[in-house]
């Protein structure tokens, strides 16, 4: 009996229906990595949804089979790759919800300060320890673009070559730098649309010499909306009026080398940027205290 | 002494107040000490009495094991267990009647915990029940634990038919004063029996001390045979004891989990520590305790456990998990030590792999390795200790528990063995309480 799909996410859906067959890139014991032109999918042997994600019943990679450099395509209904088929017949589609706007309330300083004590606690306890919140990139980052924009001093939030330098910067599959971009951009975007003001545009250009392509594509992507269900869940979650998305954020904590925490820093101190501009006290101030100033 | 280094409590413009924010080095330096405390415990058995004497215990009320429960909330062997107990005590002497009395409110109950004891399943203390109590002779607490019945058919699963009454009676009257002659006579001899050296040794002899435990319960009987047999009791009275010690594997699973609430108990109330100091389940929550968030339970819906089930029954059968056994875990050695335990998978299913892979997966989550408790098949390393609640939640792993599984209804029992995933909301919860207290 084949392998059955339980989830497919919309943005990997339309990538691999294309007639254009993608190619596997990388293969690791539960994720398989397939590029398609200039975007990646993510075959998961787990159950984390996303847009980008096809998720796949049943141990690991199909025992093993799958191999870099076969070739993978959506076809009617079956996930087709050179060792065999996924059948999607059953799957789910998991369907992006930050690509549309609604009516959102951003949170205070003191519950956007709290939540980035815990992250820098749960820093203290990585095994990398604090790398990103002592990389100078960061503070110079935090200190010389979001805090400006927070007092309406500065667009230059809206400078692509201001993020640079914490691009491909960092541990992880996904550098610590990237993971942070997708939260602060991610979420700035997403505020942006809701309340119809300009949004930041990184051009993938900039991105491609700086880190791994799957993490550009990602990049790409968060900017326009596209997360996984853990990070939209918190995202919504700051964004409702109730301050309270503790519990998505600790939901989050656990990803990866540290991406959990990277996002969500950058999510929180996104917010508490746009949260100090909009002349609600001093959110961001607050944040970088509980960062930096002990 | 533990010093810390903490900045100043800020306002901010809302008028809102931050909490304090303790620096990383001040938590771990409190991790540090709540762990070394643990580890440094030593608890000595010191008597045997009941309850009434030994922790205070007065009027209709009974001890349960758990976070705080209501009489209506309460899952089914746990109802068995208060029914059983209530009729033990002679306030009731039907089912029916002591239901009535626990509706009506007339029959009190508290937690275990609180009152420094911990008992398995049910884990339900009542006031002329013979307690175990146990002294640290390191830092001077006292906890307590109730005696093991067996396997099967028995209180602490919820079963109370008269077989089981009978029992407890039997064991209250014959085996509990032989027992405590015997441990006033070991003390007098300047021979209490620690109960750290033994946990340590049953571990080098293939016990997980939680769901295995053999070889402490031949250690125990070796140890007290000389005291036992000069207390003066009858040749056949003794015989009959020791035949008991014998026949029952999980005699000392009560006393080892004093033992636990001991050690856990010395690293509770530690300032700034995330150092979790109690996990326990009465068959419909688990709670935790984290040592400087004094004894504020943070709960959630209690699993159920997967296992190996008894002829007869299958998981439909379980009820979600109870007792307060986990605090051998929170101490460093049940589950946590599983790679002690090579056999212990015939009993609470799984492969020997996978019990070696459960121990290394709690490093993850842990503060140190026991200086005592060591695993021959890791080299000799200290099994992990210290459940450090930032670590749970920056890894995603949560502390595994070997457990017993009682039926869903009352008066069963037993119907198998397995083990189960500590809920990692009450994790969060926790962790959320210690930022609000005290930053992070």
């Amino acid at each position: 009996m084949n392998p059955r799909a339980s989830n497919i996410g919309d943005l990997a859906a339309r990538i691999l229906s294309t007639g254009i067959w993608g190619e596997v890139t990388r293969v690791f014991p539960r994720s398989v990595y397939v590029r398609s032109e200039d975007d990646f999918i993510l075959l998961l042997w787990g159950e984390l949804k996303s847009p980008m994600t096809i998720n796949i019943e049943g141990g690991n990679n199909v025992g093993g089979r799958i191999r870099v450099g076969e070739r993978c395509g959506l076809r009617r209904d079956a996930l087709e790759l050179d060792m065999g088929e996924i059948d999607v017949r059953n799957a789910e589609m998991f369907r992006s919800t930050l690509l549309d706007s609604r009516k959102i309330v951003l949170p205070n300083g003191p519950a956007l300060a709290k939540g980035v004590a815990m992250l820098r606690s749960l820093y203290d306890v990585s095994p990398s320890g604090p790398a990103l919140i002592t990389d100078p990139a960061l503070k110079s980052f935090v200190r010389g673009t979001l805090s400006p924009f927070a007092s309406g001093r500065s667009t230059g939030i809206y400078s692509p070559a201001r993020y640079l330098p914490l691009i491909g910067r960092g541990g992880g599959f996904t550098p610590a730098g990237d993971d942070f971009v997708c939260g602060v951009v991610g979420t700035f975007n997403y505020v942006a649309r809701c309340r119809k003001f300009r949004q930041v545009i990184i051009p993938p250009a900039l991105l491609q010499s700086r880190t791994i392509p799957e993490s550009a594509t990602i990049l790409r992507y968060s900017a326009k909306g596209y997360f996984d269900e853990g990070m939209e869940k918190l995202i919504l979650g700051t964004l409702d009026g109730s301050g309270r998305f503790y519990n998505e954020l600790m939901s989050v904590a656990h990803r990866g080398h540290t991406s959990g925490i990277d996002m969500s820093l950058g999510v929180l101190l996104g917010e508490a940027a746009m949260a100090q501009s909009s002349g609600e006290g001093s959110a961001l101030k607050e944040c970088i205290d509980v960062l930096w100033n002990l | 002494m533990l010093s810390v280094s903490v900045s100043q409590t800020f306002n901010v413009s809302d008028g809102a107040k931050l909490p304090l924010t303790v620096s990383k080095e001040a938590v771990e330096e409190a991790n540090k000490e709540a762990v070394e405390r643990m580890i440094d415990s030593e608890p000595v058995w010191v008597d045997l009495a009941p309850a009434s004497k030994k922790m205070g215990l007065r009027g209709k009320t009974l001890l349960h094991a758990g976070p705080p429960l209501r009489w209506k909330s309460a899952s089914g062997p746990m109802k068995g267990a208060i029914i059983g107990a209530t009729i033990y005590e002679g306030w009731a002497d039907s089912e029916k009647q002591a239901v009535r009395l626990a509706e009506e409110g007339e029959i009190k109950l508290d937690c275990d915990h609180h009152h420094n004891a911990a008992g398995p399943m049910a884990g339900v203390i009542s006031p002329s029940m013979p307690v175990y109590e146990l002294e640290d002779r390191k830092f001077g607490n006292k906890t307590y634990s109730n005696m093991n019945e067996g396997i099967g058919k028995v209180l602490r699963y919820g079963a109370f038919s008269q077989e089981v009454l009978d029992r407890l009676h039997w064991m209250s009257e014959t085996v509990a004063p032989v027992l405590q002659a015997t441990a006033k006579g070991m003390i007098r001899a300047g021979a209490g029996l620690a109960l750290k050296p033994m946990i340590a040794q049953a571990l080098t002899m293939g016990d997980d001390c939680h769901n295995r435990y053999v070889a402490t319960t031949s250690l125990f009987a070796k140890q007290i045979a000389p005291f036992m047999v000069r207390t003066g009791f009858e040749p056949k009275i003794l015989a009959e004891v020791s035949k008991f010690i014998d026949a029952n594997n999980f005699t000392m699973l009560n006393m080892g989990m004093a033992a636990g609430k001991a050690m856990t108990l010395a690293g509770h109330n530690v300032k700034y520590s995330t150092i979790v100091t109690v996990m326990s389940r009465n068959g419909t929550d688990a709670g935790i305790w984290v040592s400087s968030l004094g004894s504020r339970w943070f709960t959630a819906e209690a699993p159920v456990p997967k296992g190996l089930w008894f002829p007869g029954f299958t998981e439909s059968d379980a009820n979600p998990d109870l007792g307060d056994s986990s605090i051998t875990e929170t101490a460093g050695f049940g589950g946590f030590a599983m790679a002690a335990a090579p056999a212990i998978v015939s009993w609470v299913g799984g492969s020997v792999q996978g019990a070696l892979e459960v121990t290394e997966r709690m490093y993850e989550i842990t503060q140190t390795q026991h200086k005592h408790f060591l695993i021959p098949f890791l080299d000799f390393r200290g099994t992990p200790v210290g459940i450090d609640l930032r670590k749970i939640l920056k890894t995603g792993v949560t502390p595994m528990i070997n457990t017993g599984i009682a039926h869903r209804k009352a008066g069963i029992g037993q119907v198998g063995a397995g083990t189960v995933s500590f809920p990692i909301q009450v994790f969060k919860d926790a962790f959320e309480a210690y930022v609000d207290k005290y930053g992070a």
